[in-house]
């Protein structure tokens, strides 16, 4: 990521906008999106987000976050077909249910032998992990792909597979499990940041996330030990409205991000701060943030600097567990740090020089006016986010779930 | 949370709080380490910041990486959820500095091991507040489920906060302590004080912390049994309990301080009398002028006395420390209203007594213009940042359109006015400066040590524009090291160790070498020439000084026997050795990611034991080629060979002991306690062993000169104090090549020539230096060879006799020789590198 600021210079309608209309045009347009929760009303919204960058000439911006989108969209869904509730009646599409399995048959035995495998491969997982987390560079690299995957699924596979005493042990090594896979696939991770692995990791991740939904409510884990036999196995299911529930959650927050790329792109930020003043900041909250703005890409550039004199003096920063990695971001992070500290003598000597704190009147140099195309776009955009709205509350319009 | 919004009022506070927002989105973007929910949270070291700023800095470290968060949003994820992350960060900040108030009752955060527990635990409660606030939220919004995402966010800063803060605090509050930033330096106490209502408020943060606490705890361990069931039951939610819990925290905060009065005067009215009075009388008297900052033994200034007149340019000269920044800053009001001390005498503008008087109020007689460029540069836009000063005074819209132009158009940057000032070239950012400075239109100009990272080109044309303000009947006071640029003034004045040790023209005193030195300039080479030959008369040019050389003979015996060793000893450096050369560039090309083309097809080798120059212009490409060197860089076609292997396949840490690389800024490297931990960190990254690593670290401060100061904390000490311990920190890992880049810029001339005679003793002792500069002299007396860049390529690769005596290469190039080889060449066609060559070729008659 650059730090660059995404702002593309342009001349179109929206560009010409006050900073303030646009504000609250972006308020009417989250309202608007908030009103529905079905993923075709939520496409809808996604694609007015995507004619708005086109108006605004800035599908640059949507091209280079095309991949970040993609990915929140794939995230967010999984994430809420699995922990979305209040469903009154949900229509069943696939649901997984214990199994019961009796003593004295070939299954019981079966069993028995994984959770006594599965305990084994979790304590060598949970040493490996300690190993992980805490690794230095000079110790070799932890395996690869298959490694993340192998140890991942027999920790999964202990999980599941223990029953014993105490549902508060049981819970806890389902969620050292869970953790286990989640560590172990970070070590590919690290060293592989941009691939294909990652999107497995990422999708381990998921699955993580399912495990520790499940894993707190219980759904997983029944005791159920009548003597000769026990349930084993987990309890999913997954109705049709969850799986439209999690694509329209997707969307949903594809469409805020282009909503407000939308903003970014069309307003600078010195826009945004006369804009603030305009509207009541004070003059040194607006002054800080102008000053703010105007510094990051300085810093970044010292932090660029900052690490490169540090690597030319031999620190690694590419190598390590994350325990180390950490620790070593300090060199980088207190040079900065001091940089940046040193300057507030310079920069507080700087405003009072300049003028600042006189106490009078102080005039704009540039003067925003709002004029009739700003009171044109905001009715517009107020009528289209009140219709939403209306639809959505008198006639159920794009109702999926009874819920925000 | 009274103070929240008092603290406004200090433009110290305001700009902690700017310089922490823009530190935290700086640091948020590039550094992070794992994702936990790819494209919503990672797990990055940035995260420790709110807390250690929080504990430090107060409620400007709140309002700070909130506002930090919402920047980072801003280069791509703004949505509403950014709302909730303004919030969550606010709190991450405030509730640690709150609950660090209450339970240690006004002890400061030194981060020593005592504190730990109690550091610890405000860390985690500010992580949970964030964590519940963005958690809920975000899930009200639908955009995350509240269970994943408050987990995700409190491990992300608990991990960082317990992995980092307590190494980093000791790092930073010693600084900030000395720096006089820490919030009860910069606010009055009844700011920050307790109210009636705080035991009260005490209460509720507790309870909330601790319940939130529990809660997290119960949910983590999880299960649809005991309380979780219970609360089900009754139709309270996790989230409702989470919310509840937060709440507790917010109020109880806000009952803390007393609500009380606001309001300070301004004082208006005298700053307007100000601008408005006739201006008689000398431009500038100063009178007896004596100051002592805090901290320090000795006064910066003792009994100054100055005078000028309208329409005069005085250069202030003198070694660093003597008190020239001192100087600059009495003369408009910032010495003694913004810094405290020890102030005695008398400063006038225009016959008007300027003690007591606000900063702002003379900024329309008094501009000023700063050392460091990126400190004075307050806006996002070329235009805004010359408006600014205009705005402040209130001045009508359609004539701040007239004077900024005006202003932008006398600097020559009315075309660049849309930029943003970070694209800006050094000497474009200069030149904005002073536009800013000028749009009042004060009468006085005071400039700051203002050429000191510009090129030889951008430091003649400043120069120039001063001499241009000054025929337009301003009154300027320039500090300067650049004994050349002080030809052009009417006055001189150095100071030394505070006290004015010479005030009078300039040519009466720059034509006195031996005076000049003792006085800790450099002395000009022409004058110095004329003294060493035993002549009366003192040219202060090359035009003067051939007119009156053209009598003497340089002896041609004795011109061979200079030149001709040097070129073989060049030579012999060069090309003469059959080892493999030690580096070797071939056929290299860099192009940067937006696709500048910053280097295109430059090739050369070098032998052990050279001293190499690499020269040209600022934006030539002289520290894009230099960081290939030491594989910082690598090349997008061809390839660097570091003592034979490839660069391509090796890191940075790599090749650390092989090719050393001493950044211009030492700033930009040191953040150890001592100096001793610092150097030594070079060699401990490398692996060796500890007795190794002592001997390499009291070996490498034994060559600098800082053996006293090893104990020492680095930031406290001199700039060139700093320069040398990173030095050293270079030195320690015993690297055959050294790459220097700008090893004299912003030093005095003594030291200047203090840090040359180092490389040339470094040289001797066998390493490879490689040396970037704009000093031409000091590579024409120290280089074997010169290395000519321009526009990215290799202009010229030969020994620096040869460089300096072809003229039409130095014109092409935009150099400029030294003046004694300009003088020489001109004379007698021969490059003559220093005055005592000059000697030694036209005095061969007198002979010992």
């Amino acid at each position: 990521m650059t730090s660059r600021f995404l702002y593309m210079d342009g001349a179109s309608i929206i560009h010409r906008l006050h900073p303030n209309t646009k504000l609250v045009a972006l308020a009417l347009l989250f309202a608007a999106t908030l009103a529905f929760n079905h993923p075709a009303y939520e496409a809808g919204m996604v694609v007015v987000g995507i004619v708005l960058m086109g108006i605004a000439g800035a599908l640059g911006n949507l091209w280079r976050s095309l991949r970040f989108f993609t990915l929140i969209f794939v995230v967010s869904s999984l994430l809420w077909i699995f922990f979305v509730r209040d469903i009154a009646d949900p229509t069943v599409v696939w649901s997984l249910n214990p199994a019961l399995v009796e003593r004295g048959t070939t299954a019981y035995d079966l069993v028995i032998v994984m959770i006594f495998a599965g305990l084994l491969a979790l304590a060598v997982t949970v040493l490996s992990l300690i190993q992980i987390v805490f690794r230095d560079a000079s110790q070799t690299k932890v395996g690869g792909w298959w490694y993340a995957a192998f140890w991942g699924l027999l920790a999964l596979g202990a999980g599941l597979a223990y029953r014993g005493p105490g549902l508060f042990a049981q819970i806890w090594l389902w969620y050292l499990a869970v953790f286990a896979w989640f560590i172990a696939g970070t070590a590919v991770v690290m060293r592989r940041m941009r691939t294909p692995y990652a999107l497995a990791v990422w999708i381990g991740l998921a699955a993580a996330a399912l495990g520790l939904y499940l894993g707190i409510d219980g759904f997983l884990v029944h005791v159920h030990t009548e003597g000769t036999s026990f349930y084993w196995g987990p309890t999913i299911s997954i109705s049709k409205q969850a799986l439209l529930y999690g694509p329209a959650m997707g969307l949903r927050i594809v469409a805020f991000l282009l909503f407000g790329l939308v903003f970014i792109s069309t307003t600078s930020p010195e826009q945004l701060t006369q804009a603030l003043r305009a509207s009541g900041m004070g003059l040194a909250p607006s002054v800080a943030l102008s000053l703010a703005f105007r510094l990051v890409p300085s810093f970044a550039h010292t932090a660029r600097t900052v690490m490169q004199a540090q690597r030319a003096r031999g620190l690694d920063l590419d190598s390590g567990g994350p325990f180390h990695r950490f620790r070593k971001s300090l060199p980088a992070v207190v040079p900065t740090l001091g940089y940046a500290l040193r300057s507030a003598d310079d920069l507080t000597r700087a405003l009072e020089t300049r003028g600042l704190g006189a106490g009078r009147r102080r005039t704009e140099y540039r003067h925003l006016e709002q004029g009739k195309t700003d009171i044109a776009a905001l009715a517009i955009v107020a009528a289209f986010a009140l219709a939403c709205i209306a639809a959505r509350v008198t006639l159920n319009v794009g109702e999926l779930l009874p819920r925000l | 949370m009274r103070d929240a919004i008092v603290m406004w009022r200090s433009t110290k506070l305001a700009v902690l709080s700017a310089l922490c927002a823009a530190f935290y989105a700086a640091l948020l973007i590039p550094f992070k380490a794992i994702p936990l929910i790819p494209g919503l949270t990672e797990l990055r070291p940035g995260n420790v910041v709110p807390v250690v700023a929080g504990v430090l800095f107060g409620p400007a470290a709140a309002w700070g990486c909130a506002v930090g968060n919402l920047i980072g949003d801003f280069f791509g994820t703004i949505g509403p959820g950014s709302f909730f992350g303004f919030i969550g960060n606010f709190l991450y900040a405030y509730v640690p500095y709150r609950l660090w108030r209450l339970i240690m009752r006004g002890q400061p955060a030194t981060g020593a091991p005592g504190q730990a527990p109690v550091f610890l635990i405000v860390a985690v409660l500010g992580g949970m507040a964030c964590a519940v606030v963005i958690g809920w939220g975000v899930d009200m919004l639908g955009l995350v489920p509240y269970q994943v995402l408050t987990a995700v966010i409190t491990l992300n800063n608990s991990a960082a906060s317990i992995l980092l803060g307590l190494l980093l605090l000791p790092l930073v509050y010693p600084r900030a302590r000395r720096w006089g930033l820490l919030y009860e330096d910069l606010m009055r106490p009844e700011d920050y004080c307790e109210g009636p209502l705080a035991p009260v408020g005490a209460l509720l943060v507790v309870v909330g912390a601790v319940g939130g606490a529990a809660l997290a705890l119960v949910m983590f361990l999880g299960g649809d049994q005991g309380p979780l069931a219970a609360m089900a039951e009754s139709g309270v939610t996790v989230k409702g309990l989470g919310l509840l819990s937060a709440a507790m925290v917010l109020v109880g905060s806000c009952l803390f301080t007393r609500i009380g009065r606001r309001g300070e005067e301004g004082r208006v009215a005298e700053a307007e009398d100000l601008a408005q009075t006739p201006q008689t009388g000398p431009a500038i008297q100063v009178e007896g002028l004596h100051f002592a900052y805090p901290l320090s033994d000795a006064p910066a200034l003792q009994d100054v006395n100055i005078s000028q007149e309208r329409g005069q340019l005085r250069v202030l000269m003198g070694a660093t420390g003597a008190g020239k920044s001192t100087l600059c800053k009495c003369l408009n009001g910032v010495i003694p209203e913004l810094q405290t001390g020890d102030f005695g005498g008398t400063v006038r503008i225009f016959g008007r007594d300027i003690r007591g008087l606000p900063v702002y109020a003379l900024a329309p007689l008094v501009g000023q213009v700063f050392q460091d460029f990126e400190s004075q540069l307050l806006t996002t836009s070329v235009e805004l940042e010359v408006a600014f000063p205009l705005e402040n005074m209130g001045t009508p819209v359609d004539e701040m359109t007239r004077r900024v132009q005006q202003a932008l158009e006398s600097v020559e940057m009315w075309g660049l006015r849309d930029r943003e000032p970070h694209v800006l070239s050094g000497g474009e950012k200069q030149r904005l400066a002073l536009a800013a400075a000028l749009v009042n239109e004060p009468p006085i100009l005071v400039l700051d040590e203002p050429t000191t990272d510009l090129d030889p080109q951008g430091k003649r044309e400043l120069l120039d524009q001063c001499r241009r303000l000054r025929d337009e009947g301003r009154t300027l006071v320039i500090a300067e090291h650049e004994t050349d640029l002080a030809l052009g003034a009417d006055l001189l004045t150095v100071l030394q160790a505070g006290r004015v040790a010479f005030d009078g023209s300039p040519q009466e005193l720059l034509s006195d070498p031996a005076r000049s030195e003792a006085l800790g300039l450099r002395p000009l080479d022409i004058p110095r020439l004329f003294a060493e030959l035993d002549r009366p008369e003192r040219p202060l040019t090359v035009d003067e000084a051939a007119e009156l050389l053209q009598l003497e003979t340089c002896d041609q015996e004795r011109w061979e026997e200079i030149a001709t060793p040097w070129m073989a000893e060049a030579y012999r450096a060069n090309n003469g050795s059959l080892d493999r050369p030690v580096l070797s560039v071939q056929g290299l090309q860099h192009v940067y990611a937006g696709g500048v083309e910053a280097i295109r097809n430059v090739s050369f080798d070098v032998h052990a034991g050279e001293f190499v120059a690499i020269l040209g212009e600022n934006g030539s490409g002289k520290t894009t080629l230099a960081k290939h060197l030491n594989g910082l860089l690598k090349p997008t076609q061809g390839r660097v060979l570091v003592g034979g292997r490839d660069t391509k396949g090796l890191t940075p840490a790599g090749l650390a002991q092989t090719v050393g690389y001493l950044f211009q800024d030492p700033d930009h490297q040191i953040f150890a306690d001592t100096v001793w931990e610092e150097v030594a960190f070079g060699p401990r990254n490398v692996g060796l062993e500890p007795d190794v690593v002592e001997r390499r670290v009291s070996g490498a401060l034994e060559t600098v000169g800082l053996v006293d100061q090893a104990a020492d904390d680095p930031f406290l000490l001199t700039k060139g104090e700093r320069q040398l311990v990173a030095l050293a920190s270079v030195l320690a890992l015993k690297p055959q090549v050294i790459v220097f880049d700008e090893p004299t810029t912003g030093l005095d001339g003594p030291r200047q020539r203090q840090m040359m005679e180092a490389l040339r003793a470094l040289n001797a002792k066998g390493h490879t230096i490689i040396v970037i500069t704009h000093c031409n002299w000091a590579a024409a007396e120290y280089a074997h060879r010169a290395i000519v860049m321009q526009g990215g390529e290799l202009l010229a690769d030969a020994p620096v006799r040869d460089v300096f005596g072809d003229s039409a290469l130095l014109a092409r190039s935009g150099q400029s020789p030294p003046l004694i080889t300009e003088l020489a060449m001109r004379v007698w066609g021969r490059p003559m590198l220093s005055v005592d060559e000059a000697v030694y070729c036209l005095r061969a008659g007198d002979t010992e």
